[in-house]
């Protein structure tokens, strides 16, 4: 609003001020334009079979960049090393890390933190040294001090998480080495926090200068720098589940919480120069144990897209934003420097990754073979840390850093386009064994952690104090220290085996009704009016023409059952207990005063009542026909299509009613029996949906309730 | 220690268990003073006690029936020697030139398998996955919640319809898993 004042001379109807929204509004269409090209890859297949999307990113950025380097409007540099590491790397670590496979993660600590201290250390020190080496002899024409070098090295050296994740994604490689190629790429950001700082400060200070006692500080600040930033990421782990515990009456703040405080872990280590990476990915691990159990389900589907969403945006605009920044005039081409670089970078990540791998065969039971060792060294790709970190780098102190931008950009060109684009195909030829992404099933859940049990106990009779006999007792510990405290409805040992139970219960019953399309239409509302008028007529066609229709029972088996008051108790019980596990959820359409209230009152069902049914009830068909399939199938059908006839004529209730086939439950209900008082004749079976819950007809008003609920 | 237990393993004793069980002689000198240390008694053999007297294994659920595991396979209420490595030949990891049988796909499946039978009828019945469950998950789950969870278990697994996992069924269900990973143990030599 403009003030009054203003309106004396002239008020202007229309104005345009542009810098005042000119940051938000270019950072808008920076994701806008990014998405649009993301969209568009997906649209050509071909494309996207061909190059990883990373690539293609790049390439645009790149275009973006000429245009605006035609126009001269690249004013606004859009990477800076403060945009990068505030605010588009933390949501892909977070999600890397939130998303971690726990278990192969620790399963393969050992390998992954041999590679990314051990490893990151030696190409490190090999490049710097190298390229010291061929400084010496004049080779680059330019001056090129020790400390230089290794500053630019400690930087190239670390494989990128980012252009990892982006290209590993999508090859699919199997879980060892995914995993081993990914670990390496997080953990080793605590190796280059220190190198970096390091021989930053080592370059600042000069080389004259350095003592002994300096090196040695060095190594004391990264154990602590690694060690810190993973307990800053624990700690505000255990911080976020421990909250969470509360928020069970505001689910809207649930997803914040976890979004925030792992900011905060991230921040809270970069305050104090830990690596924030770290602390963020062990806040993400650490979290994600407690949390789930906490939050509700919907809360999670938010946090788990949100994530994913906020990941996948921000490596689209990072790569995006490294095209754009190739294209700038201060680029300070070397090409024999290029060259050494870029050669001695893929030739100590081979040497290293032959010679870790063979250190770490040692201790491990499954080796790593040829065919892994190739592809864990070829997928040591460089990207936008690299970039971000030269960036950093102070012209002033280190004068040769026009060059190192130059040279970085092409290591991280190379690595994501050579390597990237080739090592799709290079898997498939190598025959590398593929990832089959799966959920385990029941049997799967339960036998494995069975074998868990069985290997932690052989330990502890070895003597031996292997991962088993560690994980075992960290879960020992965890239950009954950690949890109780932590988790609010803290239920068993094992969480694991109820997640997967209730996961799967989920899945079958969205599977069960999106394949009987039949079924479909009692999951959503608009049938109810159908169903309404198809128990109406139902109620017709029993007062009126029934004694005819006594012979649809064919199944002698039926007639004969005679339900005792015991099986009656029987039935009920079972029917009051499978409710309990998957409760119905009644849809109160209550007036909601506050914006912030999330309705949530199928919080611990997760399955839709009207699912939940469905399923019960092909499931209860399903047993059926099994049981008496070889007797009665040929007496199934008549039954069926006389049921089918007689109601015939309306052609959707038809299709409603034709798959209810009776079931041992149904036949014991209450309305199956003579004396049920609504029906004049007796029914034995098929004359009532199975889609009325137990709790309706123990409440012995069936239909009144019917009507009831679908009026309400 | 160490030196004790070589001096009452002769070189044929060795030899023999190294042919029945494939570990290396220095496997099995590690071992035996591994079960010496274990053998309170000095009398060579380990009763139920020598390993219930192991701390971690009083917190494992399956700590009874791993040590049970032990005593099948001498009959008696005492393992020897060679016994003792037969069970834990199982557990070596499985070479390609690997000529022992003992610790094939199949015998690892069926340890695990034992787990379960405790009635030795070669089924896994509903109460048997019960108890398991039970012993697993701990007392703070409803035998309800429990009773359906084995009870999708079974049918999940059964395929003949009996409402029981046989072997086979129990082989089947596992056949995505990486068995042969996590059932070794990587035995230092």
């Amino acid at each position: 609003m403009k003030p009054k004042t203003e309106n004396l001379a002239e008020y202007n109807i229309f104005s345009i001020e542009f810098h005042r929204v000119e940051t938000p509004f270019i950072i808008g269409i920076w994701i806008f334009s990014a998405s649009v090209a993301k969209i568009g890859f997906h649209m050509t297949p071909r494309l996207s079979k061909i190059f990883p999307e990373s690539c293609l990113l790049i390439v645009v950025g790149v275009i973006v960049g000429l245009i605006l380097f035609k126009t001269n409007n690249l004013h606004m540099s859009p990477m800076t090393p403060d945009t990068f590491f505030l605010y588009m790397l933390p949501p892909i670590i977070l999600d890397a890390g939130y998303f971690m496979p726990n278990r192969l993660f620790f399963d393969h600590l050992g390998t992954i933190l041999l590679f990314a201290v051990v490893g990151t250390i030696f190409n490190t020190m090999s490049i710097g040294l190298t390229l010291w080496i061929f400084g010496k002899t004049g080779l680059f024409q330019c001056e090129t001090p020790i400390l230089d070098m290794l500053l630019f090295a400690a930087l190239i050296s670390a494989v990128d998480p980012v252009a990892v994740l982006a290209v590993f994604e999508e090859i699919h490689v199997n879980e060892i080495l995914y995993i081993v190629v990914f670990g390496e790429s997080l953990l080793n950001d605590a190796v280059t926090v220190v190198l970096y700082h390091m021989f930053e400060s080592y370059s600042e200070m000069g080389s004259q200068r350095i003592a002994y006692s300096d090196i040695l500080s060095g190594v004391l600040s990264f154990i602590v720098v690694a060690i810190g930033g993973a307990v800053i990421g624990i700690m505000w782990g255990f911080t976020t589940s421990f909250v969470t515990r509360f928020t069970y009456q505001v689910r809207v703040i649930e997803p914040s919480f976890i979004f925030v405080m792992a900011y905060l872990a991230y921040l809270t280590a970069e305050v104090f120069h830990m690596s924030g990476i770290l602390a963020i990915t062990f806040c993400g691990i650490t979290m994600k144990n407690y949390v789930e159990a906490n939050i509700s389900f919907k809360s999670h589907t938010t946090v788990k897209y949100t994530m994913k969403m906020l990941s996948s945006s921000s490596e689209t605009i990072i790569f995006m934003f490294l095209g754009v920044a190739t294209v700038n005039n201060n680029h300070n081409w070397n090409t024999r420097f290029i060259l050494m670089t870029v050669f001695l970078c893929s030739i100590y990540r081979i040497i290293g990754v032959i010679v870790l791998t063979g250190i770490a065969n040692q201790f491990r039971l499954h080796k790593l073979n040829k065919v892994d060792k190739f592809v864990m060294s070829y997928g040591g790709l460089r990207g936008a840390v690299a970039f971000a970190l030269v960036l950093l780098i102070d012209p002033n102190h280190v004068p040769l850093q026009p060059m190192f931008v130059t040279t970085t950009i092409t290591v991280i060109y190379f690595t994501v386009f050579i390597q990237g684009i080739t090592i799709k195909p290079l898997v498939k030829i190598l025959n590398v064994k593929r990832a089959e992404k799966r959920k385990p099933t029941m049997n799967e859940r339960i036998h494995e952690r069975i074998i868990d049990h069985i290997m932690a106990g052989i330990e502890d009779i070895l003597g031996k104090h292997g991962n088993y006999h560690v994980r075992d007792k960290f879960k020992h510990f965890d239950n009954s220290y950690i949890r109780p405290y932590i988790v609010r409805n803290y239920c068993g040992a094992e969480p694991k085996i109820l997640e997967t139970y209730s996961k799967l219960t989920i899945r079958d019953a969205m599977d069960l009704i999106r394949r009987n399309a039949s079924n479909a239409a009692f999951s959503n509302g608009i049938d109810e009016v159908n169903f309404h008028r198809s128990s109406s007529n139902y109620e017709k066609l029993n007062a009126s023409g029934l004694d005819t229709q006594s012979g649809w029972n064919i199944d002698f088996q039926e007639l004969d059952y005679n339900p005792s008051k015991k099986d009656m108790g029987e039935a009920k019980i079972h029917h009051l207990l499978t409710e309990e596990l998957c409760k119905p959820h009644k849809r109160h359409r209550r007036l909601s005063y506050s914006r912030h209230a999330v309705d949530d009152k199928d919080l611990n069902t997760q399955v839709n009542f009207k699912i939940h049914m469905n399923m019960r009830r092909i499931l209860g068909e399903h047993k059926h026909r099994s049981r008496r399939s070889k007797k009665s199938s040929k007496e199934m059908k008549p039954n069926r299509v006389s049921f089918s006839k007689s109601l015939g004529t309306d052609l959707s209730k038809s299709e409603t009613m034709k798959e209810v086939t009776p079931t041992a439950t149904e036949s014991v209900l209450p309305w199956k029996r003579e004396d049920t008082i609504y029906f004049n004749k007796p029914l034995k079976v098929n004359e009532f949906p199975l889609w009325c819950s137990a709790k309706d007809y123990l409440e012995n008003d069936l239909l009144k309730i019917f009507f009831f609920h679908n009026a309400g | 220690m160490g030196n004790r237990s070589s001096l009452l393993l002769r070189e044929e004793e060795i030899a023999q268990i190294e042919e029945a069980t494939g570990f290396t002689p220095n496997q099995i000198e590690r071992l035996y003073s591994r079960f010496t240390s274990l053998d309170r008694g000095d009398c060579g053999t380990l009763s139920r006690e020598d390993f219930l007297r192991i701390p971690e294994l009083a917190i494992n659920p399956l700590g009874d029936r791993i040590v049970n595991a032990f005593f099948e396979e001498s009959n008696s209420d005492r393992v020897n020697f060679l016994q003792f490595m037969q069970v834990l030949a199982r557990f070596r990891p499985i070479k390609k030139n690997g000529m022992n049988i003992l610790n094939s796909r199949e015998e690892k499946l069926r340890f695990a398998f034992k787990m379960y039978d405790l009635d030795n009828d070669d089924l896994i019945s509903k109460e048997e996955l019960l108890a398991i469950l039970q012993m697993m998950v701990g007392a703070n789950i409803s035998e309800e919640q429990l009773s359906s969870i084995a009870e999708r278990t079974l049918s999940e697994a059964d395929e003949d319809g009996d409402n029981m996992i046989n072997f086979e069924e129990f082989c089947k269900a596992l056949e995505r898993t990486d068995v042969e990973q996590k059932m070794s143990i990587r035995f230092l030599s």
